[in-house]
């Protein structure tokens, strides 16, 4: 049992990284219903200037002190939701109206400037970024679990409990909601599409800079800082196929159970089944989109789509 | 200063008796040829020997690929600045950026295969095996750069320094030697070829030395690897025989360390990159973690071989950090050295002159900077060197090294065979 | 009744034919002898380049088939060019690299590859009836990591994580002349295998155009583009999405994995990991038939020749230092340790620039910024 309940503690901090970048998808695709490909890419770049700031600059002492901690994470912040609206108002604005393929390709395209441009700048630093977590655990019973994982957890929390104020209570969070439904009628009810979605990606980026901090800083599958963060974002893809792409909750519901699904089959999956092995993992969450799917096309909570001739 | 100058006067007059002592001796040995200048072929003018590289200079591998290429480079300027290969030729590096891409990697190959003698160096195992079948088609040679144990007998390959194979054999010895007597050791590997050799080894040194391997796992690079720590750490094991790469280390051992999980680990050389001893995990790889590496440890100045290797990158790479890659592509440069100074002796820097010199090499041999290679006569002759450097972790010391053994060797590591 | 100009088109004929001006004939025997001449005369570095571009094309063609023309955007490339590969491996006798194995000619392993890629192209087909768009884009990546998985466990197939050798071969024998394209004669000379290698993929390259191409401009090829335009409306009239949608799949899949046979035969040895058969392949060739052009088949194979050969014009012709004039910022660089990038690196963010910047300001590619000059020239004196 007490396997079980280590693999579930793994799985839910592997989950929580995936919610996080998954919710990264989520609020881009509500506004603007494409799937942003390089939100690997704002993953990878956020944890380099959170890196910039603590490691270089050294502000207040380097990131395992609060202070240091919070200022790199809240300069990072600023500026990837910079890059990230900056992207969508020159580029993106461009492409509304073409088709969803072509407008994918694009946020490919940016995808693929970030491994050279990081690799330029920074030179493939050794080691990861600093947390005030460090590496100290806790005890729950007779299972250990590190400090930042707990941390992970409940910053996906928290975020998801914010979109939830957002999308709720405040004014451009409706205005987000109605543009997602109809662009053209939000726009006769005076909201601004354009601020809709430079905002949209602002977050899209933000978000991105705290699953990038806390993957380099050792949370989830912890790949240290290196431009292979990014494939964490093509790992979260099944979670929000299977929460649904427009549902900040379905998100991180998804996100667990994909990080819970991959962790227990590569705990169980080489005893019972010894010719799968390990990797098998690896390719369950695959496994499981397929399946959910073909039983309901447009995710677990997502929205179905209304086709029309 | 006069001393000095003395010295190095001396050192002249002993370098010239050798090199008339050399040419005589060829001059029986290899007939008309040997006091001409060899003739020209592609990749050789008469006066400048070209040799190719294919590396990644850009990208997340520049990191493996830019410290290796420097290691070729010193050591080719100050041989160079010495008079070259056989004090005459000298030797102009051409360096193709693969960007750890298989296909840029065969451009590369192919644009330059017609104006080099042989290649230097080739990075990574795809690509190495991708660019050994044109080599094979094209009659050229080349130097793999990594430890693989499928190399070795491969005849247009140039292997140097300690295989994957024997490194965890004779890291398992010294384990059962230092307090593993007895003790449960596992294995985890990443699943591909290098993981593939670190497992080889070390199931044949359990078979010499009679220890059962209690668990294997494996794991994708780059993926989440708690499931794979956690079924060690049920397992109770007491020393990991780790094959991976730096970043995976980092995060394997972070899960590690959130398990309470604190066995030996054996890590296999490129799974330790410098650095690492001053992240959080510092205390971890303190205690626990041991470097299974080879040939002699940075700044050691009493092998002869470190000591010319430091002097030359002083002189031509100043601001070069300690590293293993460095030092393993200075060897490199050294070994081709000694094959196409073979190959200036028979007079013959043609394809297959050079395949020729490889083979009448007899021993390659780097001072102590790394092992000796038998190259023998042909290439099923080879034995590469046996002798492993073992390595603790602690601050402030050239990449993080603290040795505790040099020149290891064991009956496990003699013990290793090389299939194909 | 004389034809007032020969590129009105004034019936379905005229519509249909596929090659209708006279002007397009005398470009087609340029092609062809272009086709003849090049690798015979051309160097390593090129031949290398535009064989693997020729390889690039037949995939490219393949895939316009599938998202082009019919809508259904993949990222599942990378699968079939592997599973073309390994069939290669396999029954060229590669797998056994001394000697034994089935050793079998190119015309058998490139048919049994080809219809083993038709195969797993209708089993996917099939679940990605019910999927879309963004849905289909994330399913066609899964099957990416998917195929190394098995790549990696079917080691009586692939040679596992130590991959297997490719054919040493590319026997071709029709009875009255044989040809090995990885060491041709011709004209009593003998050629390199690259050179070779072109010959065999720019041929494939004209066969699968062709063979597009009629699909494309007859039946099937209207319902793909009903399908791709408007699903539903399309079933409405009596197109069948199961069967077209389906058989589209399989035949870009066939496709690609005969281009993979070849990618297969250029690469020499293949390995399952992710630098040589991971989502950067697949991603190549959505960024080829983006830049030449979505939905057209010259534009597929002017994309793969520009974006193949890209790298190799940088590494030629772009400095190896060289800085911003006034700001003196340094752009390329070949110091290791300095800032500036790599001329690598510059190719990746230059090859990334291009797909943003081919979609935003001329999404129908290189090959409507031809089509502009070719409307130029036939109007000329006149604007339009």
């Amino acid at each position: 049992m007490t396997k079980f309940f280590s693999l579930l503690a793994d799985g839910l901090a592997l989950g929580a990284v995936y919610a996080l970048v998954a919710l990264g998808f989520v609020v881009i695709f509500r506004a603007t219903g494409v799937i942003n490909f390089a939100q690997g890419g704002l993953v990878i770049f956020g944890a380099f200037l959170v890196y910039q700031a603590q490691n270089t600059w050294d502000w207040f002492g380097g990131g395992s002190t609060w202070p240091g901690f919070i200022s790199s994470a809240l300069f990072a912040i600023v500026c990837v939701a910079a890059i990230g609206a900056a992207f969508e108002a020159l580029v993106l604005r461009r492409m509304i109206g073409q088709p969803i393929f072509a407008i994918i390709l694009i946020t490919i395209g940016l995808f693929l400037l970030v491994e050279p441009i990081t690799t330029t700048i920074w030179h493939n630093p050794p080691g990861g970024i600093q947390t005030p977590w460090g590496t100290k655990t806790v005890s729950l019973g007779s299972v250990n679990i590190l400090q930042v994982n707990i941390a992970t957890v409940v910053l996906g929390a928290l975020v998801m409990g914010g979109f939830f104020l957002l999308f709720q209570y405040t004014k451009v969070g409706v205005g987000m909601r109605a543009t997602a439904v109809d662009q053209e009628a939000a726009l006769a009810q005076g909201i601004s599409v354009r601020r809709i979605f430079a905002l949209s990606w602002a977050i899209a980026g933000a978000v991105a800079v705290v699953a990038g901090m806390m993957l380099a800083g050792g949370a989830g599958p912890a790949p240290g800082l290196s431009v292979s963060l990014g494939l964490i974002a093509l790992r979260a893809f099944p979670a929000i196929i299977l929460g649904g792409l427009d549902s900040p909750s379905g998100a991180v519901v998804g996100g667990l159970t994909i990080g819970v699904a991959e962790v227990m089959a590569k705990g169980y999956i080489p005893d019972r089944f010894p010719a799968l092995g390990a990797e098998f993992g690896d390719i369950v969450p695959y496994i499981i989109m397929v399946i959910i799917l073909l039983v309901r096309p447009f995710g677990l909570f997502g929205t179905r789509e209304v086709r029309r001739v | 200063m006069r001393g000095k100058k003395l010295g190095r006067l001396l050192g002249v007059v002993a370098a010239a008796a050798l090199a008339v002592g050399a040419t005589s001796q060829a001059a029986f040995a290899g007939g008309v040829h040997s006091q001409k200048t060899p003739p020209n072929v592609p990749g050789f003018n008469g006066s400048t020997i070209k040799l190719g590289v294919i590396t990644p200079q850009s990208g997340i591998a520049s990191v493996v690929g830019k410290p290796l290429t420097e290691g070729n480079r010193v050591y080719w300027e100050a041989k160079n600045a010495k008079g070259g290969v056989a004090g005459k030729y000298k030797v102009d590096l051409s360096i193709q950026d693969s960007q750890y891409d298989v296909a840029t990697a065969l451009q590369g190959y192919d644009s330059i295969k017609g104006d080099v003698v042989a290649f230097q160096q080739i990075l990574g195992t795809q690509i190495v095996k991708s660019v050994n079948q044109r080599l094979k088609a094209d009659n050229l040679y080349g130097g793999p750069a990594s430890l693989e144990g499928v190399w070795v007998k491969q005849s247009t390959l140039m292997p140097v320094g300690t295989p994957y194979q024997v490194l965890a054999a004779n890291g398992l010895d010294w384990y059962q030697k230092n307090g593993g007597q007895g003790k449960k050791v596992c294995a985890m590997a990443q699943d591909d070829a290098y993981g593939a050799a670190g497992l080889d080894g070390l199931t044949q040194a359990a078979k010499t030395l009679n220890v059962k391997v209690a668990k294997t796992v494996r794991f994708a690079t780059g993926s989440d690897t708690s499931a794979q720590v956690g079924e060690l750490a049920d397992a109770k094991c007491d020393a990991v025989m780790l094959t991976s790469l730096p970043n995976d280390t980092a995060s394997i051992v972070t899960k590690m360390v959130g398990r309470n999980f604190t066995p030996t680990v054996l890590g296999i050389a490129p799974s330790w990159l410098g650095g690492l001893e001053s992240t959080d995990n510092g205390p971890f790889y303190q205690d626990h973690y041991v470097w299974l590496g080879y040939g002699a440890p940075w700044g050691d100045q009493s092998i002869p071989g470190m000591a010319q290797m430091l002097t030359d990158q002083q002189q031509y790479a100043p601001d070069q950090k300690p590293d293993q890659y460095f030092e393993f592509g200075y060897g490199q440069a050294w070994a081709m050295d000694q094959i196409l100074q073979q190959a200036a002796k028979n007079g013959d820097f043609s394809k297959a002159g050079i395949k020729k010199a490889s083979n009448q090499v007899g021993t390659l041999k780097f001072d102590g900077l790394a092992g000796d290679y038998k190259y023998g006569k042909s290439a099923s002759d080879r034995n590469p060197p046996r002798d492993s450097t073992i390595a603790k972790i602690a601050v402030g010391q050239p990449q993080g090294f603290q040795v505790v053994a040099t020149n290891y060797t064991s009956k496990a590591g003699n013990q290793v065979k090389f299939t194909k | 009744m004389a034809r007032p100009t020969r590129s009105m088109i004034r019936s379905y004929a005229d519509d249909l034919r596929l090659f209708p001006t006279a002007a397009k004939r005398v470009g087609i025997v340029v092609l062809i002898a272009l086709y003849l001449l090049v690798p015979y005369l051309i160097n390593d570095t090129w031949a290398s380049v535009l064989s693997l571009a020729g390889i690039v094309a037949i995939g490219a063609i393949g895939l316009n088939l599938l998202t082009g023309y019919t809508g259904q955007p993949s990222l599942g490339m990378a699968a079939f060019i592997g599973l073309g590969a390994f069939v290669a491996g396999y029954y060229g006798g590669g797998r056994f690299a001394d000697g034994i194995g089935y050793d079998l000619n190119l015309f058998v392993y490139m048919l049994i590859a080809v219809i083993a890629g038709g195969a797993v192209g209708v089993l996917i087909g099939l679940p990605a009836l019910r999927l879309r768009g963004n849905y289909l884009v994330i399913v066609t990546l899964g099957l990416v990591f998917v195929a190394l998985y098995v790549w990696k466990k079917w080691t009586t197939f692939t040679g596992g994580n130590e991959g297997s050798a490719m054919p040493v071969k590319a026997n071709l024998n029709l009875g009255f002349w044989s040809i090995d394209f990885l060491k041709p004669t011709v004209f009593g000379k003998e050629l390199g295998s690259k050179q070779g290698l072109m010959y065999l993929a720019w041929g494939l390259v004209i066969v699968t155009a062709l063979l597009v191409k009629n699909i494309v401009r007859t039946r099937p090829g209207r319902a793909l583009q009903a399908v791709r335009d408007r699903d539903v409306a399309a079933e409405v009239v009596g197109v069948s999405l199961f069967r077209y949608k389906v058989s589209a799949f399989a035949i870009s899949s066939a496709i690609a994995a005969g281009a993979g046979v070849l990618y297969g035969l250029y690469l020499g040895y293949l390995t399952p990991d992710e630098t040589s058969l991971g989502l950067v392949l697949s991603i190549q060739f959505l960024a080829v038939i983006v830049v030449g052009g979505i939905g057209t088949i010259y534009g597929s194979i002017l994309g793969a020749l520009f974006v193949g050969s890209l790298p190799t014009i940088i590494k030629e012709f772009v400095p190896d230092n060289w800085n911003l004039p006034i700001l003196g910022w340094p752009i390329v660089t070949s110091d290791a340790s300095a800032t500036g990038f790599s001329k690598g690196a510059l190719s990746t963010v230059i090859y990334a620039l291009l797909i943003i910047i081919f979609l935003v300001f001329e999404p129908r590619g290189l090959a409507g910024i031809w089509r502009r000059i070719q409307a130029y020239f036939r109007t000329w004196p006149f604007s339009y």
